[in-house]
């Protein structure tokens, strides 16, 4: 079904580079009945998102799954995006939003449990952990709180502004700047793996 | 290696903003100047900016690899939720809400226009035609023996709903007759006026009608 709908109105499709260049068009293009083009769109930003649910997540299967119903609400919402926006920014709080109802169905955010156990650590766990300590993100799970975390990895690991971090988080600036000074304080208080 | 300096490495001492002067107001302008004499504001901006970029750094460095077929799984979560015909389509932008405003003040326009027009021109009785209420007794129609002159809101309410001994009266294949009858004859005084001589005009006044009224 999948190779059925990639060799329809291949023609239609714009270059890549095109694309690039102008996102609005690939949205247009979807909403005009071009399969390719949300595919397209999926290829673009399914890893960012991916990676932020599996921020949120700590788990392989849940973060996928996650990722499937964030780009099944963006297709059926399509006519309902801004053109004037990013569309990373769009599907950062679809994601965001069913995450945390994901959340809200199962467990909280302390007790999600990480997606390696290490009864017998084997040398590949040991080297796993090695990285997980140094690994400023696993720490900063561990020492701040939902909020804090997802507004700093927004900030720095998306690199996207204090307005758009507040957009998609629902905060006003001010608060998303708050959030990002304690979070950054916390991580600076010597609490941080050497 | 100064610690301070290796972006892999934390500072390992905590590392705090002590100077008030800075924390009470922005890092910009003087303050920019200040800190480039106060060993605890650069100290502290470089720790930040430090964090920030190890911050960047591990983003990428531990992303998890997404797992195999992430993309067709999407695809395929989407045709399972979608029937086909929606697959082919997504929801197509719905109509703007200004076509509906626009549609609705046309309505409220025409409306307004109409009911305007029906309180200049009243509809009036025609001589020519026969009363229809003349067979009503007095008590069926107390109107006849009182005329006395319809309010505006009386006018508007038998505009749109008419009374119920109009329509018990209403007799609408003598409308038409009538209606068919004076057209004929405006169309035939139309025609004699413009194509017939003035003297058969003038001589023949009569012959202009049906040989009726």
């Amino acid at each position: 079904m999948i190779a059925a709908l990639s060799s329809v109105q291949t023609e239609e499709i714009p270059a890549p580079e095109q694309a690039a260049a102008d996102e609005a068009t690939l949205v247009r293009a979807a909403l005009d009945a071009n399969p390719r083009a949300f595919e397209e769109i999926v290829r673009r930003h399914s890893r960012r998102i991916y990676n932020f649910l599996h921020q949120f997540t700590r788990h392989h299967h849940d973060a996928e799954d996650l990722t499937q119903q964030t780009f099944l609400k963006a297709y059926q919402n399509l006519h309902r995006f801004d053109c004037e926006r990013p569309l990373i920014n769009w599907l950062f709080t679809i994601a965001r939003r069913t995450a945390l109802n994901h959340f809200r169905a199962a467990k909280k955010w302390e007790e999600v449990p990480d997606d390696t156990p290490s009864e017998s650590p084997s040398p590949a766990n040991q080297s796993e952990t090695s990285d997980a300590a140094e690994n400023l993100w696993a720490h900063a799970r561990r020492i701040l709180s939902q909020r804090e975390f997802e507004v700093l990895w927004l900030r720095f690991a998306e690199e996207l502004s204090i307005e758009e971090t507040a957009r998609i988080a629902g905060l006003t600036a001010t608060h998303v700047k708050v959030l990002v000074y304690r979070a950054r304080q916390q991580l600076m208080k010597g609490a941080m793996p050497s | 290696m100064n610690p301070n300096l290796n972006p892999n490495r934390s500072p390992s001492a905590p590392v705090r903003l002590y100077c008030r002067l800075v924390r009470t107001f922005s890092a910009a302008g003087p303050m920019s100047r200040h800190a480039e004499t106060c060993a605890d504001c650069r100290r502290y901006f470089q720790a930040s900016a430090q964090l920030g970029a190890a911050l960047r750094r591990d983003a990428v460095r531990f992303a998890p690899p997404p797992p195999a077929g992430l993309e067709r799984g999407i695809m395929q979560a989407i045709q399972a939720a979608m029937p086909s015909s929606e697959m082919a389509r997504p929801r197509s932008r719905p109509a703007s809400t200004h076509a509906g405003w626009w549609a609705g003040i046309s309505v409220a326009v025409a409306a307004v226009m109409a009911l305007a027009v029906g309180l200049m021109h009243p509809p009036t009785s025609n001589p020519a035609q026969p009363n229809p209420s003349a067979g009503i007794s007095v008590a069926e129609n107390p109107a006849a023996t009182t005329p006395t002159e319809e309010s505006t809101v009386e006018r508007l309410w038998n505009t749109f709903v008419p009374p119920a001994q109009k329509i018990a009266t209403a007799e609408p294949l003598q409308d038409e007759l009538d209606a068919v009858y004076s057209d004929t004859r405006f169309a035939i005084d139309f025609l004699a006026l413009n194509f017939l001589p003035a003297e058969a005009l003038h001589a023949q006044p009569a012959a202009s009608g049906l040989g009726r009224g």
